[in-house]
């Protein structure tokens, strides 16, 4: 299944036990919960789900989902 | 820009923690972190020291020389020597056990101190210990390292060998420069978000500077030396994991609500204070630098046994959450704004540092185990914990200060908090943290035997300190006193004046005490009124009451007479305990008495199962507390048990 910009936006309210309507794109995750074992989390759901190779540093470096969809490889 | 070259540059604020520590500690050895990986398979000694040397070259933290100056100390980055690299190799299998000849090695590695000055702060070992099997072992300072930088250096380690191995080039050095976490760290000292996160701090601090340590004292750092390891068994990992995810909470925060309530039974506190270390590199330039930014956090909590542990938990991620947006603001700054210091006690409890990093290295196909051997100095109580990712369970290490525990008590609270995990994890987290229950005995194996020791030494304390905050399954006051009699009978327990009790004999007489108020009917819940000297007596009636299953209503003789009378009738308690002295100045009324220093009453008989009573009532009502209400008559306050201890104290 390919991961979309709304799966992103889901997987990313669920671990933060958030909305995803009150997840902006823009904004720093880190800001709304996120820390690294959450991140580690989603790293590994994606990889398991989607077959998506990122890297927690990767993904750390600017933690927004603006930010991470062109490294998730989704076409918006 | 920072600092031209050749004056070197600041250490970071973070470092700066880490140097007044390093200060402080005359070894000299008690900030070296060190860790070794195990690996399965073959390994090219000379491609290792060339994948190495590779890291040490990309690393610039691997290459500082930290040198005290009038300005305060400043870091040097240097080219490695060509050189004598700190690295040594040896072939263990001769040995007759090779692992143990091999940790015997590292822990007789890690007493030796750096040279800081001269440089590098960090040394290697290849040590061979089977056909396929080898050890990697590196130690690092703390000043220019921390578990995350660690696990950056590991990594690539492993990728420049893997490809040496191969036969190809090891690629761009992936890691960021150290001038830029200096010059990241000075933007922020000086930014408005640095006073924003000094308010915050100080607000949520400021009513309880000096948090309560779990051996009741602190001392200064000290070489690590003291360490017990665990596993937590797989099934109490999984429904852990699962229980994390019914409260909407990661496994790490569930952990850290267990540790909380385990603390504030500890403690018998309920106003609890971690310390968490934490990785504060989320979206920062210090992502990609090996070195040293970790902080510690505060993280204050409420913990009463009304609290269900899905409360506690959504309570942790909540207060986690909010301490993130502050996360920069360095801990040693706070010490100084709570007016602690360097030296002074600590203003969180026990550290709780908790590693998700799945290091999940291979060396050319050879997979590697990492196994950490010392993660810095604890100032008193320390909790590791490892998620290695590798189809286990957590592994759990507790530190502690070699001159506040022993290894038995260190091992003993070790296995009360796994005990509560495996609670926690078949628990309904709905329900009352009470129900959460308490370890079956006496919790003797948990006192303090070092007896009075304070090693910062403010030398008073009426109470010895033997039996009370360091003690796990106190949630009663009795267990410690009982515990103590068996273990240490001659030690002194109470000392008030030229009296001295000692804990057999402060035991054998509340025990009496108790028999005799068991027989003037005195039972489970039933009110029994105080009123005795604030000394000796008053400690002896308060748990003789306790072990007679009652609850106290301490009377303040002070008080005026019609008074007194009027809180009598309230409560009506089924009698009243006093001495000859004091009862001559209670009001007349038709409550029985019960006089302390009443001779010739013969004593019941002593068949004496010494846990009939502490077992009886754990968790009740035990305490009525008799407040001054607007009307100015007296209100009754029932008081449930854990929450007892500390406002008499």
């Amino acid at each position: 299944m390919t991961l979309t910009v709304q799966r992103i936006r889901e997987d990313v309210a669920d671990v933060l036990g958030e909305d995803p309507l009150d997840i902006p794109a823009a904004d720093d995750l880190v800001d709304y919960g996120l820390d690294s074992v959450r991140l580690i989390d989603l790293v590994e759901r994606w990889r398991r789900e989607h077959g998506v190779d990122v890297s927690f540093v990767d993904l750390a470096d600017r933690p927004a989902i603006d930010a991470w969809v062109p490294l998730l490889g989704v076409r918006q | 820009m920072t600092a031209a070259p050749e004056r070197g540059l600041p250490l970071t604020a973070a470092q700066a923690g880490v140097w007044n520590l390093h200060s402080l500690d005359p070894s000299g050895t008690a900030l070296n972190l060190a860790e070794y990986l195990e690996i399965h398979g073959e390994v090219r000694p000379g491609l290792l020291a060339r994948a190495l040397r590779r890291t040490a070259d990309d690393a610039e933290a691997l290459r500082t020389r930290i040198v005290d100056t009038p300005d305060g100390p400043r870091q040097f980055t240097v080219p490695l020597s060509a050189g004598d690299f700190p690295l040594r190799t040896a072939d263990l299998r001769g040995e007759a056990d090779p692992d143990a000849a091999a940790l015997a090695w590292m822990e007789r590695d890690l007493d030796r101190p750096f040279d800081l000055a001269a440089g590098p702060p960090f040394r290697h070992a290849l040590l061979r210990v089977g056909e396929a099997r080898w050890l990697w072992y590196q130690c690092v300072h703390h000043l220019v390292m921390d578990g995350f930088g660690y696990s950056l250096l590991a990594r690539r380690t492993a990728e420049v060998y893997s490809a040496l191995a191969a036969g190809r080039g090891p690629g761009p050095n992936p890691f960021g420069r150290l001038a830029d976490l200096v010059a990241d760290d000075l933007a922020y000292r000086s930014s408005e978000q640095y006073g924003i996160d000094r308010a915050h701090w100080i607000q949520a601090l400021a009513d309880r500077p000096a948090a309560p340590t779990a051996a009741g004292r602190y001392a200064r750092p000290s070489r690590t030396s003291l360490r017990r390891g665990a596993r937590v068994p797989d099934d109490v990992t999984a429904r852990l994991r699962a229980l994390a995810g019914e409260l909407r909470a990661t496994w790490a925060e569930v952990l850290i609500a267990a540790q909380a309530l385990y603390v504030s039974r500890v403690t018998e506190d309920s106003d609890v204070v971690l310390g968490l270390p934490l990785m504060c590199r989320l979206g920062s330039v210090a992502l990609r630098v090996p070195g040293m930014v970790r902080n510690i956090l505060p993280l204050r909590l409420e913990v009463t046994p009304a609290l269900t542990f899905a409360t506690l938990t959504r309570q942790t991620v909540l207060g986690l959450r909010a301490a993130r947006r502050h996360q920069r603001y360095p801990f040693h700054h706070l010490r100084r704004d709570l007016g602690l210091g360097d030296e002074g006690p600590p203003p969180v409890g026990p550290l709780f540092n908790v590693m998700p990093f799945d290091y999940g290295l291979s060396f050319a196909g050879a997979p590697a185990v990492p196994h950490n051997l010392s993660a810095g100095p604890t100032k008193d109580l320390t909790v590791h914990v490892y998620d290695r990712a590798d189809g286990r369970g957590l592994r759990i290490d507790h530190d502690a200060h070699p001159a506040l525990r022993t290894g038995d008590e260190l091992g003993a609270h070790q296995e009360e908090f796994l005990a509560l995990l495996t609670r926690i994890a078949h628990c309904d987290p709905h329900a009352p943290l009470s129900r959460l229950g308490t370890p079956d005995g006496d919790g003797s194996a948990h006192q303090n035997r070092d007896g009075n020791g304070d090693v910062n030494g403010d030398g008073n304390g009426d109470v010895n300190r033997g039996g009370n905050p360091g003690d796990i399954a106190a949630v009663t006051r009795i267990g410690p006193v009982d515990a103590g009699a068996r273990r240490t009978p001659d030690a002194p327990a109470l000392v008030h004046a030229d009296l001295t009790l000692t804990y057999a004999e402060l035991a054998e007489r509340s025990h009496r005490l108790a028999r005799r108020l068991a027989a003037r009917g005195v039972g489970t819940g039933d009110l029994v009124a105080l009123a005795l000297p604030r000394s000796v007596p008053l400690i002896l009636g308060v748990l003789a009451v306790l072990k007679a299953g009652g609850a106290c209503l301490p009377l303040d003789p002070e008080y005026p007479a019609q008074r007194l009378a009027r809180l009598l009738d309230d409560a009506g308690p089924v009698c009243v305990l006093t001495d000859s002295a004091t009862a001559a100045r209670l009001p007349d009324t038709a409550h029985p008495r019960l006089l302390l220093d009443a001779t010739g009453l013969p004593d019941p008989p002593s068949a004496d199962p010494p846990h009939a009573f502490a077992q009886r009532h754990r968790a009740r009502v035990i305490h009525a507390r008799a407040a001054s209400a607007a009307s100015g008559g007296p209100t009754g306050t029932v008081v449930p048990y854990p929450a007892v201890a500390r406002p008499s104290r």
